[in-house]
């Protein structure tokens, strides 16, 4: 008459426990959850009950109350549908109680007795461990990813009736976990190649010591200069996902909703483009009760695209200054304080103003003085102190477009960008990109021509202790990307063509 | 104008007879009919085991377009549960487990069409 089932609610990147407990009793039949249930689990009723109907099981015609302990912490979503349905069960008689203690159920039912997937796998499997659970029965959907953490054995199953049968042991379905590191090796490049862009040498360059120092990267240029273009290949230069990488990645993605059905790990680096109409929500994470992810965080190890960058809304691109900073998002409602890891390249594009045609040869822009400097003013300073390395994309003339070669492909330069990064973790055991102000001075190892020769660049104009930083960091990325210890006066001057001058001017 | 023409008491009493002879028949035994109160009336209360039953019983005059069934809205359900909890609370029946069905009974000229829902509701 009374029956307890271990599942789970989701809290941000965590799985939180929460006992099911179902008692039956003498009354008018009824169906009753309590223990804060979102209305969206109180909808569950509805599902189980037919679910289980439909697998050719008793419903019991007594009043069942469902709890849904602690009672203080809102359960929401789905996945409490199979742990409920197995609990009513096995107060019903159908299956003995004590079977179901060594399992953790979670899983959406759909009206015929399947097993439909659920966010956040992974989260349950990482928890089911911490508990001391040794089984976990989900989704067949979700086995693949949930068996991505050791110590926890992992059950798909297909329905509610499967379901039934791994608890009697009738079947076996014990998921075998994949094998993370041969997964990552076969995924290795892919996508579009760098050799398919014509001329553009500085923004590729610009891209290059992006993709090796971990730098984020403005682009600025007219329409159909190749900005989304180049963007788009900035993934296939970075280096290929660690394990570490792909696992945070994939817990991203899982707890976002974003894996498909059967996917055990993200193997390619992410590349996420939000439209400019995001909103805050959308990009940073957000929701409300419970929130998830945003695009910031779903680009984790990989690239965040933003084109037409001053389009977004202001709060959409203030918000991005504190992950951009510290590379994860916190997230705070009445319930629970959740913490997204964002660490992501951003790479940002720009009409270099409204009408697109500034600084075009032979074009004339209609832009007014106010005009454009209220568009340029959309970008904080703030933001831009962030970006390290800014680029103009000139559009090519028909001439340049039709006589140029092939230029590099991906490969060549994935593996100059590997290189620099082993220099880089040598020393600093963080990309350049990430280095602390004061770091980067140490790093650079200025001899007294050095130094000379940058008094004299910065002098003709203001320059921020920050922004000498930020030159020095892509100084020092340049000089990583040549193989030199020491940064010179040639690679300051690289640096200095990636300053804030294309924005602000 | 049909020969027999019954009253709706009349309709009503057939159906309920038929409910309850389909119910002896299936091994139920009748506890009440009609059992009522001001708040409402039970059309029949049978028990098999430990099952207890309470039947609702819709009957209607052939033709029939609608599911006789159907008559029993929510409304109607609310009123029955309620009339049920006080026959639990003042008859203190021994029961494992107890449901509502819902009986529809078509009174034809050449006999009556008796459906049953199980737990209706």
């Amino acid at each position: 008459m009374f029956a307890k089932v271990s599942s789970i609610a989701l809290i941000g990147m965590e799985a939180r426990p929460v006992e099911v407990e179902v008692a039956l009793d003498q009354h008018l039949p009824d169906f009753q959850i309590v223990g804060l249930p979102s209305a969206g689990v109180r909808e569950s009723r509805q599902r189980v009950r037919a679910a289980v109907v439909n697998s050719k099981k008793a419903w019991p015609n007594q009043r069942i109350t469902a709890n849904l302990a602690p009672g203080d912490l809102r359960k929401e979503g789905s996945l409490l549908d199979l742990p409920l349905a197995m609990g009513v069960l096995a107060a019903s008689g159908l299956l003995e109680p004590e079977a179901l203690r060594p399992f953790l159920f979670l899983g959406e039912l759909a009206l015929d007795g399947t097993l439909r997937p659920v966010r956040g796998a992974i989260a349950a499997a990482l928890a089911a461990r911490e508990l001391g659970v040794r089984r976990l029965v989900l989704p067949k959907a979700n086995a693949p990813e949930a068996a991505l953490v050791p110590g926890v054995e992992v059950s798909g199953a297909a329905s509610l009736t499967e379901a039934l049968a791994i608890v009697d042991g009738t079947v076996d379905a014990v998921t075998t976990p994949p094998l993370i590191g041969e997964l990552l090796a076969r995924a290795a490049a892919g996508g579009p190649d760098l050799s398919e862009v014509r001329g553009q040498a500085l923004a590729r360059r610009a891209l290059e010591i992006a993709a090796a120092g971990g730098h984020n990267l403005l682009m600025v240029g007219p329409p159909g200069s190749g900005k989304t273009m180049l963007a788009r290949r900035l993934p296939g230069i970075l280096p290929p996902l660690s394990v570490e990488e792909a696992l945070e990645v994939t817990h991203v993605w899982s707890v976002a909703g974003l894996l498909s059905a059967g996917e055990s790990v993200v193997t390619a680096r992410p590349f996420r483009a939000p439209h400019h109409h995001a909103s805050a929500a959308a990009v940073i994470g957000g929701g409300s009760p419970m929130p998830r992810p945003g695009e910031v965080s779903v680009a984790s190890h990989g690239v965040l695209f933003l084109d037409e960058v001053p389009l977004f809304g202001g709060a959409v691109l203030d918000g991005l200054r504190q992950p951009l900073e510290d590379g994860f998002v916190t997230i705070a409602r009445r319930g629970a304080t959740v913490r997204f890891p964002a660490r992501t390249a951003l790479v940002a594009a720009a009409n270099p103003c409204l009408c697109g045609r500034r600084s075009q040869g032979g074009q004339t822009c209609t832009c007014s003085a106010g005009r454009l400097e209220a568009y340029r003013g959309r970008l904080s300073g703030p933001l831009l102190d962030r970006i390290d390395l800014q680029v103009e994309v000139a559009a090519l003339s028909e001439e340049e477009l039709l006589q140029m070669e092939p230029s590099e492909p991906s490969g060549v330069v994935r593996a100059r960008v590997l290189e620099a990064r082993r220099a880089q973790l040598r020393r600093t055991e963080s990309l350049n990109g990430a280095v602390a102000g004061t770091d980067i001075e140490d790093a650079c190892c200025l001899d007294a021509g050095s130094r000379a020769f940058l008094r004299s660049a910065l002098a003709d104009q203001y320059a921020s202790a920050r922004a000498f930083h930020r030159l020095l960091r892509v100084a020092r990325t340049i000089a990583d990307l040549d193989g030199a210890e020491v940064v010179g006066e040639a690679q300051i001057a690289e640096a200095l063509q990636f300053r804030r001058m294309v924005w602000q001017a | 104008m049909r020969k027999n023409l019954q009253s709706r008491s009349d309709v009503q009493k057939v159906g309920e007879d038929a409910a309850a002879a389909r119910l002896v028949a299936e091994g139920w035994t009748v506890l009440h009919r009609n059992w009522s109160l001001r708040l409402g009336e039970l059309d029949i209360v049978a028990r098999r085991d430990g099952c207890l039953v309470f039947v609702e019983v819709k009957a209607r005059r052939a033709p029939v377009y609608v599911d006789p069934a159907l008559g029993v809205d929510w409304r109607k359900q609310r009123q029955l549960r309620r009339v049920a909890e006080a026959y639990l609370a003042l008859e203190k029946p021994v029961f494992t487990e107890c449901r509502f069905d819902v009986v529809g009974v078509v009174v034809g000229p050449n006999g009556v069409e008796v459906t049953r829902i199980e737990a209706a509701f």
